[in-house]
């Protein structure tokens, strides 16, 4: 054995962050070529923009008293609420003279944290019960899959209204119990059914024969292989998860104290929400926040799609 | 095979008892009870709080009532309604839903006919910008917020153009005297769009025999047109025209909705199982065969790809229940969403588990359904 | 003659009657009287099927007078025999059932008989629980038969208003002969009670002005007018002094109370119909549906016993045809403190904070106008009872008064602050309890609020409902804990569910909340006996309404005194006076209510009057409004 004096070895972390940024930029070609999933990037990308925004124009431009989204008030306007927009309010007051816009960019933040929470949440459980269940089988598996086959007979959003009246739901909880939920249900299933086809792959048995423990093969093996599909999932969940809370707070269900569901629902519950076109101001844009929102991740989910899935690919 | 739907029936009485287990549970771990909404009138004296209990079921030690519960569901009893007393849950669900069942029926049919095609046509042109509008416009209207699309909807048809009513599913004074029960038309209703379907299907087999395509999809389209041309007749002769063409009129936006919604579902499953089947080798040999595109998309790939639509498709079918809360709510359509909202809010809980657990049977049945279907029309799938 | 021609007259009116459509918010849960007055005593329920049935007397609006219905004149006195307590009660004859039959005695005592029957350990009355125990108050000890148009009330001692007045005799009548072989049927099942609510009546005769027809689940309900009604032709006048003058000449009954024609010009003249054929009660399961068919005319009116909402209002008020009015609200929303805990069992803390809460401002700034800032237990709009002298802490106080007489009281009682609130430019618009004085001294934000003993405040929280279930009342508590944080007061509002709070501020083993935000809608505006319900140390139990705690030796004796008075006029000055003792211990802020906007077609359906406390909902049931197209 010779000692290589002089040459230099290149460090790990160099050579990984190197074959990361090469798969990167050859998955993120992928990504651009699906053509839909880059739309998706840049609504959230504007979302974020107006999440970033709404504290820096509080801090400046819009004086908390009148603009705050909840406290909020604009006596200007006394016995004209809900207005219509002008130059003070872009997007109006509601009926109790908040203005629209802070409402709506305020809210954006609690939507994020609220979607990827739980889409995080589901991911992670997903990813681990999936690998764990499709590594070990037998009766662990067994359980896990009755589990998810029991969760999957839930209605989600029926299941909710009445958790909500065992737990106390404020965002993080609904977050908390979404995430929990759904990363029990069919996500284990799909997950599972990936991770056995990387559990046949013949490294797994070099790794076994290797003596790496099972814990080591989950962590380095299966997880890295099925987290691709995962990612895809979480995107998928983020929408799920918006969706549910902008229904439950729509409903009046939820003890938040703004969202852009409650918003329709002040709207509603006031009685403009039927006058339509008269007062649009009050439901278009939580309406179209909500639903872009949604849009927007669900896809970056198909976009990712094309670059997890190959056959989904343009031959 | 009859193995294997014995093994099944055997998790899905097992899956179902969990089930039972977790909605009561859950129930029960919901604060107060019914009973605390009377205690908002301070006459009521606490003797007549306890008589109340007693009478709805609700003293007695947990297990007990547990045990109350799940002899009562195996034997077809799903208790009394606290907000209908003492009218049964089962005779509620019995009147709710029928409508409920017709309104999504007919909604998950036309998405079906819809998306079916679409995915098929649009996986087809893979990359050509038909495929990205469709698809993009299905994904809009697949995550669009329901109730946005339901003020839309009514908005423009029922506000500004006033073609349909804004709720409710039939006119009062037409129905003053009818002679026949709503219910029983929404029963019949469903009859027909189930004899339909099986008409439909059913032409695949008649036709089996017609060599050449063409004459074959005309007959099979013959055969359809034909009954629902009988049905209208039927309909129309029986003297319940006026009555039934009531109830359509005032299904069409609700209908509209969910049709709009799940169609961008069954599209886009049906284009991705698509594109999966398109690279299935079996597809590559019918096209080095020299088949016509045409062929080989209805043929061989569509009929495979069928498979999981037809699958999200029947599934999807035992969600009736959840995916009304919003829609039925929208529209007013006093079905099982409708009111499983209701009694969650009014904490009628027998109603509220009631529809639950009847949710959760027809789910699993239609679990089952999907595996037999699977096991008799997937040639790669033996048991 | 008269009398043949005032018949004319009548059938004249009638034959010009229409149908009518009135919108209805919620479905019927039942057709069966028993469960509609017990459990199933939904506002929706009462609406279509209350107007079948009579009862000896009743409250009439829109005064509220006590006047008889079924009976032939006022009571009579109670005399007391073998130390039992007694008075007799004549019925009115000429009064018939659908089917034929007159309504006599025999009808009256089997009601009463029923609700009296001993059933597995207790009356049939508490068994069917809703309403029916107020009618069977448990010193009413028996209703016998005098003759077939008397009948003679049997109370263990004399009764007070409650029990007899606006209890026994606002029962509603059933008739035997329909119901005694049901009722005999029940009696040998296990479940007497549940068996007598699980009948579906059909073709059951009744005496009421409208006749139940026909109930489409989901869909709507239909009532038809009663041709046999007693009630068609029979005119009842009420004099602006008080009097009234019941007169019906199709059965030559005339009746004068109160003074009758001496108290002064007429204030309202009605002549009882009904004048419509059938009204049509279609079913909308949301209020935009409603409104949506009052402006195309498809209803002339739609009950709602919460009022429109501004939105609808505002939208209906350009829709030609349809007339908006407001009514005062028979109800208050109220702040509620847990006087078993500290600190809130300090009456200078409960004061402090009722004069921290600016009612105008949330009620003219916030609100613009659509909340009526209420200062008293007993609503301004009940002159009768309402008591207009009472303290009102903080009343026309600006925020920074409020803020130092708030200080004021507090440190009086021994509360202390580590850094004290100290209002700095008052009266300007830079008025703040933090900030840098002209002078350049800087005023720190207040912190550390201690009790009298020195310890500092616990969190307290403060239970309201959230946005979703009412956003006025969630702004509201928002404002209150913005107030009291300002003063670093540790007060911090859980915006949340009704149930969660029902089920808080009610729990099963007491009452567990610090501060919680509801409402109450009241009972019966001629006798408000709930003053008695909430405050009354006896209900201070578990599941018992007086939820903070209130124990007053003084108001205890005056509620009593109060419930146990056998005349208004008696009643009168004691709840003057417990509304002086609530207003200055403040158990309860009351906060504010909405008034009670109703709209309907004017070019449909006419009312007889329109001012009535409580809204038009009220002018009930229906025999007297008039369909016009």
């Amino acid at each position: 054995m010779t000692t290589q004096v002089g040459t230099r070895f290149e460090p790990l972390w160099k050579i990984r962050l190197r074959l990361f940024l090469k798969s990167f930029q050859k998955n993120w070609a992928l990504f651009w070529e699906s053509r839909i999933g880059p739309i998706g990037l840049g609504i959230i990308l504007v979302f974020v923009l107006m999440m970033i925004a709404h504290p820096i124009l509080m801090a400046t431009v819009w004086e908390p008293r009148v603009y705050d989204p909840i406290m909020g008030f604009d006596p200007t306007l006394l016995g004209k609420h809900p207005a219509p927009p002008s130059r003070a309010h872009p997007l109006g007051t509601d009926p109790i003279g908040r203005d629209i816009l802070s409402q709506l960019m305020w809210s954006t933040r609690s939507e994020f944290a609220l979607g990827v929470t739980s889409a995080l949440i589901t991911v992670v459980i997903g990813t681990l019960i999936g690998a764990i269940c499709a590594y070990f089988g037998g009766v662990v598996d067994a359980i896990f899959m009755r589990i998810a086959d029991l969760v999957m007979l839930f209605p989600f959003i029926a299941l909710l209204m009445v958790l909500r009246s065992v737990v106390h739901l404020d965002l993080l909880r609904l977050a908390l119990v979404m995430g929990i939920l759904s990363g029990f249900g069919g996500i284990t299933i799909t997950l599972k059914a990936q991770a056995l086809t990387v559990k046949v792959k013949p490294y797994i048995e070099a790794a076994k024969v290797a003596g790496g423990s099972a814990f080591h093969i989950i962590r380095r093996h299966i997880i890295p292989n099925i987290m691709p599909l995962s990612f895809l999932y979480m995107m998928f969940n983020v929408t799920g998860a918006v969706f549910t809370e902008a229904v439950l707070s729509y409903f009046g269900l939820l003890d938040i104290r703004m969202s852009w569901g409650i918003m329709i629902h002040t709207a509603a519950s006031a009685g403009y929400l039927g006058a339509f076109s008269q007062y649009w101001w009050l439901w278009a844009p939580p309406g179209a926040a909500i639903t872009l929102l949604c849009f927007a991740f669900y896809l970056v989910g198909r976009g990712l799609d094309t670059v997890v899935n190959p056959r989904l690919r343009k031959r | 095979m009859l193995r294997f739907i014995l093994s099944r029936l055997v998790q899905i009485a097992i899956t179902f008892f969990l089930f039972l287990t977790v909605v009561f549970l859950l129930f029960q771990a919901m604060p107060g009870d019914y009973t605390k909404q009377f205690i908002m009138n301070p006459k009521i004296p606490p003797e007549a709080r306890k008589a109340l209990q007693e009478r709805l079921g609700l003293t007695g030690s947990v297990w007990d009532q547990y045990i109350h519960y799940v002899r009562n569901v195996f034997t077809g009893n799903l208790g009394v309604s606290f907000q209908h007393y003492p009218r049964e849950v089962w005779d509620i669900i019995k009147e709710r839903l029928p409508r409920t069942a017709v309104l999504f029926l007919v909604a998950e049919l036309v998405a079906f006919a819809l998306g079916y095609p679409l995915g098929k046509y649009i996986a087809w042109r893979r990359g050509r910008t038909s495929d990205y509008v469709v698809t993009v416009t299905g994904i809009l209207f697949y995550t669009i917020f329901t109730p946005l699309l339901a003020i839309i909807l009514l908005f423009v048809f029922s506000n500004a153009l006033g073609w349909f009513r804004s709720g409710g599913f039939l006119t009062p004074s037409l129905w003053l005297r009818p002679p026949v029960q709503p219910q029983t038309v929404f029963l019949l209703l469903t009859a027909t769009v189930l004899g339909l379907l099986g008409l439909w299907s059913g032409s695949f087999f008649l036709t089996k025999r017609i060599g050449h395509p063409r004459p074959r999809a005309w007959t099979r389209r013959g055969l359809v047109l034909f009954g629902v041309i009988l049905a209208t007749w039927a309909w129309w002769s029986s003297g319940l025209g006026p009555y039934v063409w009531d109830i359509v009129w005032h299904m069409f936006l609700p209908v509209l909705a969910v049709t709009l919604i799940s169609f961008g579902g069954t599209m886009l499953l049906m284009r991705d199982s698509m594109l999966e089947v398109i690279r299935e080798d079996y597809i590559t040999t019918a096209k080095a065969k020299g088949l016509p595109d045409k062929v080989v998309r209805d043929k061989h790939a569509a009929r495979t790809a069928l498979l999981p639509t037809v699958t999200n498709f029947t599934i999807g079918l035992g969600f009736i229940v959840s995916g009304g809360i919003v829609t039925e709510t929208m529209f007013s359509w006093k079905g099982m969403g409708l009111t499983y909202l209701e009694a969650v809010l009014q904490q009628d809980f027998p109603l509220a588990m009631g529809c639950l657990t009847f949710t959760g049977i027809l789910v699993l049945l239609l679990h089952l359904v999907v595996d037999v279907l699977y096991a008799l029309l997937d040639p790669r799938i033996s048991y | 003659m008269r009398k043949a021609l005032a018949v004319v007259a009548v059938v004249g009116v009638l034959a010009a009657g229409q149908v009518l459509h009135i919108g209805l918010f919620e479905d019927l849960t039942t057709t069966n009287i028993w469960a509609q007055i017990g459990p199933d005593a939904t506002v929706w329920n009462t609406y279509v099927l209350g107007g079948q049935y009579g009862s000896l007397y009743g409250s009439v609006p829109p005064t509220w007078t006590w006047l008889p219905s079924l009976a032939d004149g006022f009571p009579s006195d109670f005399v007391e025999e073998d130390g039992k307590w007694v008075a007799t009660v004549k019925i009115r004859q000429g009064i018939t059932w659908t089917d034929g039959t007159p309504l006599t005695a025999d009808d009256v005592v089997f009601t009463f008989n029923v609700l009296l029957t001993q059933v597995g350990g207790m009356r049939m009355a508490l068994a069917l629980g809703g309403n029916w125990p107020a009618y069977c108050p448990d010193t009413l000890l028996a209703v016998e038969k005098v003759d077939d148009y008397t009948v003679k009330f049997v109370y263990a001692e004399e009764p007070g208003l409650g029990e007899w007045t606006f209890g026994a005799l606002g029962c509603p009548i059933v008739q035997k002969a329909y119901w005694e072989p049901k009722f005999q049927a029940a009696l040998q099942t296990e479940d007497p009670a549940g068996s007598l609510l699980a009948v579906v009546p059909v073709d059951e005769p009744i005496l009421g002005g409208y006749d139940f027809a026909r109930w489409e689940p989901g869909a709507f309900a239909v009532v038809e007018r009663n041709p046999t009604y007693y009630g068609t032709g029979e005119i009842l006048t009420l004099y602006e002094g008080g009097g009234a003058e019941i007169s019906n000449p199709r059965l030559n009954y005339r009746f004068e109370a109160y003074g009758g024609a001496k108290t002064g010009p007429v204030l309202h003249k009605l002549v009882e119909g009904p004048y419509v054929d059938s009204i049509i009660y279609p079913i909308y399961l949301n209020q935009d549906a409603a409104v949506l068919a009052l402006q195309k005319g498809e209803i002339a009116m739609f009950l709602n016993p919460l009022g429109l909402a501004k939105g609808f209002e505002d939208r209906l008020k350009a829709t030609p045809g349809v007339q908006i009015i407001a009514n005062p609200p028979w109800g208050f929303r109220y702040l509620a403190f847990n006087m078993r805990r500290e600190p809130m069992n300090y009456k200078a803390f409960r004061v402090a904070i009722a004069t921290l809460i600016d009612r105008e401002y949330v009620a003219n700034s916030v609100f613009q106008g659509i909340i009526t800032p209420m200062y008293s237990v007993v609503p301004e709009s009940n002159p009768f009872w309402h008591n207009p002298d009472i303290v009102v802490y903080g009343k026309g106080l600006t925020h920074a008064e409020r803020v130092a007489e708030a200080v004021r009281i507090l440190k009086e009682a021994g509360f202390s602050w580590d850094a004290e609130p100290k209002v700095i430019n008052p009266g300007t618009r830079n008025e703040a309890v933090i900030g840098v004085l002209p002078d350049g001294q800087v005023v720190p934000a207040p912190k550390g609020f201690k009790l009298p003993d020195g310890r500092y405040c616990p969190e307290l929280e403060l239970l309201a409902p959230s946005a979703g279930y009412d956003p006025l009342r969630a702004t509201f508590a928002l404002y209150i804990e913005q107030w009291c944080r300002e003063l670093a007061i540790p007060i911090k509002a859980n915006l949340t569910g009704f149930n969660v709070i029902v089920n808080k501020v009610w729990a099963p083993d007491g009452f567990d909340f610090d501060i919680y935000m509801l409402g109450w809608s009241l009972g019966n505006p001629a006798f408000p006996d709930y003053l008695y319900y909430f405050w009354h140390s006896s209900q201070d139990v578990p599941d018992g309404f007086n939820t903070p705690g209130y124990r007053n030796p003084e108001f205890d004796r005056l509620a009593e005194a109060f419930l146990k008075a056998k005349s208004v006029e008696e009643a009168r000055p004691l709840v003057f006076r417990m509304q002086e003792l609530l207003a200055e211990d403040v158990p309860y802020v009351v906060l504010f209510d909405t008034p009670i906007k109703e709209a309907f077609r004017a070019d449909m359906i006419e009312f007889p009057y329109t001012e009535v406390l409580g809204g038009i909902q009220f002018v009930w049931p229906l025999t007297t409004v008039k369909a016009l197209k």
